[in-house]
C-alpha cells in the first residue's frame, strides 16, 4: 500500500518533477526576449492611447473608406478560438476518459487560462476610451446582442470554468509540490487546500469534474457561437449576414485550438523529457480530430462560397468577389492552402496508419496561421467592400502600432506559459 | 451538509443568472435596462453555478481510508 499525500515526505535527494524551477540559459534567454517585446507593445500601445486610434489603419466604413474593427478584433476571434479548444479538450478527457488525452489537459486548461484573458486585452485595446467601454458593456448589455452572451458567457463559462478545472485537479500536485521546501511551498500549500489523496477525495474530484465537463460543453458552445452571431446576424453587412457563422466560428476555434495544442504538447514532450507521458497516441488522437474538424470548415467555406457567388445578392457577391479575384485573394488563397494542405497530411497519415509528430506540428502551425486570415477575412472585407450605400470600395492596412501590439500579446501569452511551466507540474505527477 | 451548501449555490446562482438575464432587457428607454449592471450580476450568477461544483468537491468528507 502506497503512503497518502500527508504521511509522505521527500527524500532529500529528491527533485522536483518535470524540472520546476529549473531554470537554464536558454529559458532566461527566451523570457528576456518575450519581455523585450511586451516592452514594446507597452510602447506601441502608450502612442495609440494618447494620440487615439488614428495612428492605427483603422477608419470609419463607407465615408472613411476603411475599417473600423481591423487586426484586434480578427486576433479576439482567434484568442477566443484557442481557448475554446483547450476547455472543449480537457472536458472531453474526462467526460470521455481519454486516458492517452489526459497527461494534456492542463496542458490545454492552462492554454484556456492564459488565452482568454489575452482576448479580453485585444478588445480592450481595440477601445479608443478603453475604461468606458468595459463599464458601458457590464452596465447596458442587453441580452438581444450577442455581444451580451460573448461578454457574460465568456468570462464567467470559459475562463471561471478553466480556472476551475485547472484548480481542482492541480490540488494532488499542488500537495506534492508543497512537500518540498521551497520559497512558493505557500503557494503549493494554498492550492493544495488541505488535499491528502485519500479515496474519498479522488472519487468526489473525478465525479465533480465530469459533472463540471458535462454542464460547461454546452455553454462554451452558446457562448462561441454568440461571438459568430455578432457577426451573422447584422443583415446590413453583406459578407457576415450568414446562419453558418455561429457554427463555422465553433468548428474553426477547434481546428486552430487544437493545432496550436498539438505545437504546445509537442514543445512540452521534447524540452521536458515527457515522450513516456504525452505518447504518440495523444498526437494521434489530436491529429485525427484535426483533420475531422479542417473538413467540416472546408464544407462550410464551400458552401457559403457557393452562394455567394451564384444565389446571393449583388452587394454579398462584390464581397465574395473581392477575396477570390479582389484585393484580398493573397490572404484568402493562402489560408485555402494552409487548411487543405494540412487536411491531406493528416488524412494520410490516418489512411496510412503512420504518423509524424513533426508532420502534426507543420499542419498544426498552418491551420493556425489559416485561423488567422480567415478570421481577418471575416472582419476586413465586409467593412471595406461590403457597404450597401453606393461607396468606393475601401482599404485596410494596418500599422506598425497593431501589429507591435499583437507580437507583444503573443510574447505575454508565451511568457505567462513559460512561467507557469516553470513554477507548476505541466502534466500530472504520476502515481509512482 | 456538504451536499446542501451546493445545491443551495447551485440553485441560487441559477435565480440569480435567471433573474439577472430578465432584468437586463430595456425598460423602454433607449438603452436602459431594468436593472443597471444586470450583465455583472449574471455573470456572477453563472459563476456561483460553477462554484457549487467546487464547494463540492473541497468540503471536508467522512476523511475515508488513503489511497491504494
Amino acid at each position: 500500500m502506497e503512503a497518502s499525500l500527508a504521511q509522505r515526505t521527500p527524500r532529500p535527494e529528491e527533485t522536483m518533477p518535470y524540472r520546476l524551477r529549473e531554470a537554464g540559459r536558454a529559458w532566461w534567454l527566451f523570457v528576456i526576449i518575450l519581455t523585450a517585446l511586451i516592452g514594446w507593445a507597452i510602447f506601441a500601445y502608450t502612442r495609440q492611447f494618447t494620440e487615439g486610434l488614428v495612428v492605427t489603419g483603422m477608419r470609419d466604413i463607407g465615408s472613411g473608406a476603411g475599417a473600423a474593427w481591423g487586426l484586434y478584433i480578427a486576433f479576439d476571434i482567434y484568442f477566443v478560438g484557442v481557448s475554446f479548444a483547450g476547455i472543449t479538450t480537457a472536458a472531453l478527457v474526462r467526460l470521455l476518459n481519454l486516458r492517452h488525452l489526459r497527461p494534456l489537459s492542463r496542458a490545454a486548461e492552462t492554454l484556456t487560462v492564459i488565452s482568454l484573458p489575452l482576448a479580453a486585452l485585444v478588445v480592450v485595446i481595440d477601445l479608443g476610451q478603453p475604461e468606458r467601454g468595459l463599464i458601458y458593456l457590464l452596465q447596458y448589455a442587453r441580452p438581444q446582442s450577442p455581444f451580451f452572451g460573448t461578454l457574460t458567457l465568456v468570462i464567467s463559462g470559459y475562463l471561471f470554468a478553466s480556472l476551475m478545472f485547472l484548480y481542482l485537479a492541480g490540488r494532488r500536485d499542488a500537495a506534492i509540490c508543497a512537500k518540498h521546501p521551497s520559497r512558493l511551498q505557500w503557494f503549493y500549500r494554498l492550492w493544495a487546500t488541505g488535499y491528502q489523496d485519500k479515496v474519498d477525495e479522488r472519487e468526489r474530484h473525478s465525479s465533480v469534474s465530469w459533472w463540471l465537463a458535462l454542464a460547461i460543453l454546452p455553454l462554451l458552445i452558446v457562448a462561441h457561437s454568440t461571438l459568430g452571431a455578432i457577426f451573422g446576424i447584422q443583415a446590413g453587412r453583406p459578407g457576415w449576414f450568414s446562419a453558418l457563422q455561429a457554427p463555422g466560428f465553433v468548428i474553426m476555434a477547434g481546428v486552430s485550438g487544437i493545432g496550436f495544442l498539438i505545437i504546445i504538447a509537442a514543445i512540452l514532450r521534447r524540452t521536458l523529457n515527457l515522450g513516456a507521458q504525452i505518447t504518440l497516441d495523444a498526437f494521434r488522437f489530436l491529429g485525427n480530430m484535426l483533420w475531422v474538424l479542417t473538413a467540416a470548415y472546408l464544407y462550410f467555406l464551400i458552401v457559403e462560397l457557393l452562394t455567394a457567388n451564384y444565389a446571393a445578392p449583388a452587394h454579398e457577391t462584390a464581397v465574395s468577389r473581392a477575396l477570390l479575384t479582389g484585393q484580398y485573394a493573397g490572404v484568402f488563397w493562402l489560408s485555402v492552402a494552409f487548411l487543405v494542405i494540412p487536411f491531406f497530411i493528416l488524412l494520410l497519415q490516418f489512411l496510412t496508419r503512420r504518423y509524424s509528430v513533426g508532420l502534426m506540428v507543420l499542419a498544426g502551425a498552418m491551420v493556425n496561421i489559416a485561423a488567422i486570415g480567415k478570421r481577418f477575412l471575416i472582419v476586413v472585407p465586409s467593412q471595406t467592400n461590403g457597404t450597401i450605400l453606393p461607396y468606393i470600395p475601401g482599404s485596410y492596412t494596418p500599422t506598425w502600432v497593431e501589429y507591435s501590439i499583437i507580437v507583444g500579446l503573443f510574447a505575454l501569452g508565451a511568457l505567462l506559459y513559460a512561467v507557469f511551466v516553470k513554477v507548476f507540474p505541466i502534466v500530472e505527477i504520476s502515481e509512482n | 451538509m456538504r451536499k446542501v451548501i451546493s445545491i443551495a449555490t447551485l440553485l441560487v446562482g441559477l435565480g440569480v443568472a435567471t433573474g439577472s438575464f430578465f432584468l437586463a432587457m430595456p425598460n423602454g428607454a433607449p438603452g436602459s435596462p431594468i436593472m443597471p449592471f444586470s450583465p455583472l450580476v449574471f455573470v456572477v450568477g453563472v459563476i456561483l453555478m460553477i462554484l457549487s461544483a467546487a464547494l463540492y468537491e473541497l468540503f471536508p468528507g467522512s476523511g475515508r481510508g488513503v489511497q491504494e
